[in-house]
């Protein structure tokens, strides 16, 4: 690849190239912070250090992240298919009032209506093109419920680790799935994600950020619904 | 996406179903009370955890070695039921539950002569401050 091109490449991939490494650098932080904290109660309870690569492999570093990965892409999962039924009039991020629900062949380009930049798979039919049409929140949904059961199982070997250190019974897995540990972690982080996806579909009617993708461009009316530019 | 679950789950499964006899958990606690039997306080005191050392040091006002075999242990024998999670386990042996925890040398001995007390921490008779 040219110098030429790979800049090209760049340029237009900055978004995800941009948040590809924020994701890194916070990750790889997350741990060395998450260490220093494990180690710090390890002092306290006269237990043995544990090094960066264990604590990495710990069930303590996988719940931490599991946790915040399961919220966010219940996050993006609810968002994309709740707005295909629900509106919120004046949001640029919510369809037009009125036009609830999945669209026309014609609306959606696919069928007679497709063209020859139609992605293959959406002019196959059958399952490929009713999968393919559904694609963006099944993949969401399932990357959610894949870390919602790591987070279960991570948080349970975490959990009774700190039982045992407290020298209390540990508890199976169902019992850990009842338990208030499992159902704090995960309602702390959807209630953060809910208010988050609220605010932003409530402010971006009233709000404006000139040039953002996210936003109304900057003179639109406040009652405009859905992006016009 | 599948694979860290795997991963996770197998590793979880491997340490809840790990052959108790074989685990050297359960090989330390074996080995303390074998020391015991054999009034080799030496040997018991160096399977404890540096605190549970310590804290038996202070309230015998002894050696451990001595304080150890002056300590009116039970007769723990059985192949022992282990349940460990990360570097905390628990050995149920017929006559005693005992708690330990991963060092750099191995397992050690965090508490033992524990009963039972329902949802509250077991009441160990020897265990760190």
């Amino acid at each position: 690849m040219s110098t030429r091109r790979f800049r090209t490449f760049l340029h237009e991939n900055s978004l995800s190239l941009a948040f590809g490494a924020l994701f890194l650098a916070a990750l790889a932080a997350q741990a060395l912070a998450g260490v220093a904290e494990y180690n710090d109660q390890q002092i306290a309870d006269g237990l043995a250090h544990v090094s960066v690569a264990e604590y990495v492999t710990s069930s303590d570093y996988a719940v931490d992240v599991a946790e915040n990965w399961q919220s966010e892409f219940l996050q993006f999962f609810l968002y994309i298919t709740a707005t295909i039924w629900l509106v919120q009039r004046g949001s640029p991020e919510s369809k037009p009032v009125g036009e609830e629900g999945r669209g026309t062949d014609e609306e959606q380009k696919v069928g007679a209506y497709a063209t020859d930049e139609t992605p293959s798979a959406a002019t196959l039919g059958g399952l490929t093109a009713r999968l393919y049409a559904r694609s963006l929140g099944l993949v969401m949904g399932t990357i959610f419920v894949a870390c919602w059961l790591t987070q279960s199982i991570a948080g349970w070997a975490t959990y009774n680790e700190e039982r045992l250190t407290q020298l209390r019974d540990p508890l199976s897995w169902p019992g850990y799935l009842a338990s208030a540990d499992f159902w704090s972690r995960s309602l702390q982080n959807w209630q953060s994600e809910f208010l988050a996806v609220g605010a932003m579909a409530v402010f971006s009617i009233y709000l404006r950020e000139r040039g953002s993708a996210e936003s109304k461009p900057t003179g639109e009316p406040d009652s405009v619904t859905g992006v016009s530019s | 996406m599948l694979a860290p679950v795997v991963v996770v789950l197998a590793s979880l499964g491997a340490a809840a179903c790990s052959s108790p006899g074989g685990h050297p958990a359960v090989q330390v606690a074996h080995d303390f009370y074998a020391a015991v039997e054999a009034h080799d306080g030496t040997h018991a005191c160096e399977l404890l955890a540096p605190q549970t050392r310590h804290e038996l040091e202070s309230t015998a006002g002894k050696p451990c070695p001595r304080a150890v075999l002056e300590e009116s242990l039970p007769h723990a024998r059985g192949r022992g039921h282990l349940e460990r999670f990360g570097n905390q386990a628990q050995v149920d042996l017929v006559g005693d539950t005992v708690f330990l925890s991963e060092f750099r040398d191995g397992w050690r001995i965090v508490a033992l002569m524990c009963t039972p007390r329902g949802a509250q921490p077991y009441d160990c008779q020897v265990k760190g401050s």
